[in-house]
């Protein structure tokens, strides 16, 4: 299965000609779209169109793995001074699902971020200190490297789609990424922490 | 998050239309769509948000076609996705309520996706259109 941010979209050429019948085209439009749909998972295809084959992707948010995956990771470290924290928790202060999480963690742990622990008291454990593993590396377990835009791999661009591609799209995952890199989940817990000491419930005022 | 081809679109067309359109030349969706690779019928539905959004007007009739509405040196990438894409958000708990489990005030990312959104907007915003001409001139 390929990961978020590799996915590529082809450009096929077909004669016009070829598709002047209306049915036909309507057709061969629905057979794109279920290709399509199966090889690049992608939920609902908005365009293509047949005079060289563009196809559209919407816009995809950051995906839910990785947002409450990346939640569920800080609430976990958060609430941990090294004994293994159950996911039973973290699930119900997160108000996420248990499978959910157990999907999610399981991601991690083959990343190398978190270890499990059998048995009674057991549950998950960062595999390394939370001031050593960035959000880059938890994001990318999750979602696979991050990229504003889908890549064309197999494609010469020309020069408007090279100038756009070094101006913008290339920038902004430089600057992504680099942000991603400087922030480590140690930062988030501590960030997390505070932010909780700061929320007083209602009935103490 | 993702910007989708419809906004990898605008920008290429935006970016085209500079190039081949001023006061004096408008250009027509057939030239563009061809050098473009687009649908006519797809350049069409860009093109239509593009003009509701002010980047670019048209003109009617045998003589008629499109031009940017404003100088390309003033026309902010930003500007040109947004017309396509609405803001810019990565997640939309930054923008509006949403039914996400717990509250913002306890919410221990959105910090993260805040600062992730600023980098967005800061690259579109200082990149125009303009320059984008440039570089793919400097290329081409």
């Amino acid at each position: 299965m390929q990961t978020p941010g590799t996915r590529m979209y082809q450009r096929t050429f077909l004669s016009r000609a070829f598709f002047m019948s209306v049915n036909l085209e309507y057709f061969f439009r629905k057979y794109i779209d279920m290709v399509g749909k199966m090889v690049y998972n992608i939920k609902h295809i908005n365009h293509i169109d047949l005079v060289g084959i563009r196809m559209e992707v919407p816009a995809m948010k950051i995906s839910t793995k990785g947002r409450y995956g990346l939640r569920a990771l800080v609430d976990m470290a958060a609430n941990t001074n090294g004994e293994p924290v159950s996911l039973t928790q973290t699930a119900s202060r997160q108000n996420l699902s248990l499978n959910y999480l157990e999907q999610v963690f399981g991601t991690l742990r083959k990343a190398g971020i978190v270890a499990s622990v059998k048995g009674a008291g057991g549950g998950y454990m960062l595999a390394k200190d939370a001031s050593e593993i960035t959000v880059k590396e938890i994001l990318e377990a999750l979602e696979g490297e991050f990229s504003i835009v889908n890549r064309i791999t197999d494609e010469c661009e020309d020069e408007v789609e090279a100038a756009i591609r070094e101006l913008v799209w290339d920038e902004i995952d430089r600057r992504v990424n680099e942000l991603f890199q400087e922030c480590t989940l140690g930062r988030l817990v501590d960030d997390y922490r505070e932010k909780q000491g700061q929320f007083v419930p209602m009935y103490y005022l | 998050m993702k910007i989708s081809t419809k906004g990898i679109y605008a920008l290429e067309i935006t970016a085209d239309l500079a190039m081949h359109s001023d006061d004096r030349h408008l250009e027509r969706l057939k030239n563009i769509a061809e050098r473009r690779k687009l649908s006519e019928k797809y350049l069409e539905r860009i093109v239509r948000l593009l003009k509701a959004a002010g980047i670019v007007t048209s003109v009617r009739g045998a003589q008629g076609g499109y031009r940017l509405a404003k100088d390309a040196g003033q026309l902010t990438v930003r500007e040109v996705l947004e017309a396509v894409e609405g803001e810019l958000v990565p997640v939309d708990c930054l923008t509006k309520e949403t039914g996400c489990g717990i509250g913002c005030s306890l919410c221990p990312t959105q910090d993260t996706w805040g600062r992730l959104w600023d980098v967005i907007v800061s690259v579109t915003d200082a990149v125009t259109v303009g320059e984008i001409v440039k570089v793919a001139a400097e290329r081409g």
